[in-house]
C-alpha cells in the first residue's frame, strides 16, 4: 500500500517518509510525497535517520548490487531498478523466487566505473567493488576502518559504528553460485540497530510488503502542496483495472482515502 | 579511446543551456553526466531547442518504444536506458544488431501506466499505446503527436512547414518470448522531413544527441505547467459556473464541452 507516512525531521529540517509494500509501492509512496529519483534513501542517509533519532526501523535502500559468477559483488549507487517499471522487474523476480538479471556488459560497465572511481576515497565512489572476503558463510563481516564501510556509510560511517556500539557489521554477499552468463542484480536491506544493522545483499523480497524511507530534501513550500495521486494511478499501483461504473466510483475513493492515499483529481 | 565531452550550443529562456555530444550511448550519457545532465533531450525539448534555432541537427532522444510480439507498442518517457549500467545493455545489443530486450514484466508495467494515464490529455500523458504496429504518419492533431511533441506540437509542424512527420515503428517479429523489445526513437533533421524512427539500431555508434541543463526556471515552473488536463478539468468546473451565474444554464450543456475543447485547441497553438 502506497500512502508514504511522516516519520519526522532530520536535525536540518528535511522530512523523512516511510513507505510500505511492494518496492514499486514503495517508490510510489514516497514520489507522492515529493521525495526525487531515487526515493528510497540510501545507505548513508538511513544511517542519518537512525544517529538524527527520527526512527530506527529496517529500511530497503536504493543502492543496487551486481554480480557475476567468480567475480566480487559491486556495489552502484545509481540503481537501474529505482523508478516504476524497472522496480516492477525486480518485484516480478523476486515473486518467482530469483534476483533480477542483466546481461553480462552491466557488471562489465559497473567493473570499469568502479576501477576509475578506486583513487577516489570511498566515501566519494559511486560505484564500488567490495573489498572484503566473504567468511564460510559467505557474509563479509564489516568493521569501521574497511573500504566498504566506508563507501556505504559515507561520512556517517565512524559516527555510526560508535552511536550503536557495533564493533561490526554483518553484509550478506550475493550468494557464491550466481548463474553464468548474466549479471545478478539485487539491492540492498539495512537491518535494524538493534539487531547489529545488517547490510543484507541477499533479500527476495521486494514483491511483499516492506518498509523503505525516503528524505524528502527540500521543504514543500505552501504553493507547493504534497502530489498525491488520482484514482487511475492508484488503481494501477494496486493492480486494479479503472474500469469501473461511475457509482462504484465513489465508494472506492472512500476505500482508498481509508488506507491513507491522498487522492488529488477526479478520476 | 576517444574522449567525448559535452558541448554547449546555446540557451533556450525558460528550458535551459543545449549541450551535444556525438558517442556511443553509453559514452554520450558520461559525457553529459559530466555537465549535470542526466538524460538525453526529449522529443519535445529537441523541438524546442530547433524552434529556437538552437538546433537543426539530427537527434537520439530519452524517448523508449517498448513492444511484446503481438501487441501495439507504446511509447514511454521514462526510458531504462538513460540509466548508466543500463546505456551498456542497449549499446551491447545494438552492437549485436539486436533489439535491447528486458523481462516482460517491463512491458506490463509500461502498459499499466498508460492505461492509467488514458484520461489525461496526451502532452500529460507518460505513456502511450501506438494507434498502430506498422508505419504511420503523424498530423498535429493526433494524440501520438501531442504526446511526443507536448506544448510544442503546433509551433513545430508551423515552424517546419510540416504537413505530416512520417513514424517509422518498432519491428517486434523476433522479440523472444517472454522478453519485451525496449529501443530509442530517433528524430531526424527538420530539413529531412522530422522523421521519427522507433526502430533504429546505432546506439554503438558515434551520432549526435542533445541535453538540456535545466535552468532553476525550467526545472521549477516545467514548459508544461499548468498541465493541459489541469486546464480542461479547471474549464469543466468554471464553465457551467460562470453559464449559471448568468442564468444561462442550459447553454453550458449545448457549448460547454466545445468550447472547452476549442479553450484547449488555443492553448495547443499558443
Amino acid at each position: 500500500m502506497a500512502g508514504a507516512k511522516l516519520m519526522g525531521n532530520l536535525k536540518d529540517g528535511r522530512e523523512v517518509y516511510e513507505a510500505r509494500g511492494n518496492l514499486c509501492s514503495n517508490i510510489f509512496g514516497l514520489s507522492g510525497r515529493g521525495v526525487s529519483a531515487p526515493y528510497l534513501a540510501t545507505p548513508e542517509q538511513v544511517a542519518l535517520i537512525r544517529l538524527d533519532g527520527v526512527h530506527n526501523n529496517w529500511s530497503r535502500t536504493s543502492y543496487a548490487l551486481a554480480k557475476i559468477k567468480g567475480k566480487s559483488t559491486i556495489i552502484t549507487a545509481d540503481s537501474p531498478y529505482m523508478n516504476k517499471t524497472m522496480a516492477r522487474v525486480a518485484v516480478e523476480a523476486h515473486r518467482s523466487g530469483k534476483y533480477p538479471t542483466l546481461p553480462l556488459v552491466v557488471y562489465e560497465f559497473l567493473e570499469d566505473i568502479a576501477r576509475k572511481q578506486s583513487s577516489l576515497s570511498p566515501e566519494e565512489r559511486s560505484v564500488h567493488i567490495m573489498q572484503g572476503k566473504p567468511n564460510s558463510e559467505w557474509t563479509i563481516v564489516l568493521t569501521p576502518e574497511m573500504e566498504d564501510s566506508k563507501f556505504l556509510l559515507k561520512r556517517f560511517n565512524d559516527q555510526y559504528f560508535k552511536k550503536f556500539d557495533h564493533s561490526s557489521i554483518n553484509f550478506y554477499d550475493l550468494p557464491k553460485n550466481v548463474s553464468k552468463g548474466e549479471t545478478t542484480m539485487n539491492y540492498l536491506w539495512f537491518n535494524l540497530p538493534q539487531d547489529g544493522s545488517d547490510l543484507s545483499a541477499r533479500g527476495r523480497d521486494l514483491g511483499g510488503g516492506g518498509r523503505a524511507s525516503g528524505v524528502l530534501d527540500e521543504s514543500r513550500s505552501d504553493d507547493a502542496p504534497e502530489k498525491g495521486f488520482s484514482l487511475g494511478e492508484i488503481l494501477d499501483d494496486e493492480g486494479l483495472t479503472s474500469d469501473f461504473a461511475p457509482n462504484q466510483i465513489k465508494k472506492i475513493r472512500d476505500t482508498f482515502e481509508q488506507k491513507g492515499y491522498k487522492i488529488t483529481r477526479k478520476h | 579511446m576517444a574522449n567525448y565531452e559535452a558541448k554547449q550550443i546555446g540557451k533556450v529562456k525558460g528550458l535551459g543551456t543545449a549541450y551535444e555530444v556525438s558517442a556511443p550511448l553509453d559514452k554520450q550519457i558520461e559525457a553529459f553526466n559530466d555537465v549535470g545532465i542526466v538524460s538525453l533531450a526529449s522529443p519535445e525539448e529537441e523541438a524546442i531547442l530547433r524552434i529556437a534555432g538552437v538546433s537543426n541537427k539530427y537527434s537520439r532522444t530519452s524517448m523508449a518504444p517498448v513492444g511484446v510480439k503481438g501487441e501495439k507498442p507504446i511509447l514511454y518517457r521514462v526510458s531504462p536506458f538513460m540509466n548508466p549500467a543500463m546505456t551498456r545493455v542497449a549499446v551491447g545489443a545494438h552492437g549485436s544488431g539486436k533489439y535491447p530486450s528486458l523481462d516482460r514484466d517491463f512491458y506490463e508495467a509500461v502498459e499499466g501506466i498508460a492505461k492509467a494515464d488514458e484520461g489525461l490529455e496526451p502532452e500529460d500523458r507518460r505513456a502511450i499505446v501506438l494507434q498502430s504496429s506498422d508505419n504511420f504518419d503523424l498530423s498535429p492533431e493526433m494524440e501520438e503527436a501531442r504526446f511526443i511533441f507536448g506544448n510544442s506540437t503546433a509551433k513545430y509542424f508551423d515552424k517546419f512547414s510540416h504537413k505530416v512527420i512520417p513514424f517509422y515503428n518498432l519491428p517486434l517479429e523476433d522479440t523472444p518470448k517472454g522478453k519485451c523489445a525496449v529501443n530509442y526513437l530517433w528524430f531526424d533533421g527538420p530539413q529531412d522531413g522530422s522523421v521519427l524512427d522507433a526502430g533504429d539500431g546505432d546506439l554503438d555508434d558515434d551520432v549526435r544527441a542533445s541535453g538540456v541543463l535545466r535552468s532553476a526556471v525550467g526545472a521549477s515552473s516545467g514548459i508544461s505547467n499548468p498541465t493541459l488536463t489541469q486546464i480542461r478539468k479547471a474549464n469543466l468546473e468554471a464553465i457551467p459556473r460562470v453559464f449559471e451565474q448568468e442564468g444561462l444554464s442550459r447553454l453550458s450543456d449545448l457549448v460547454g464541452d466545445s468550447l472547452n475543447r476549442e479553450l484547449l485547441e488555443t492553448l495547443r497553438k499558443k
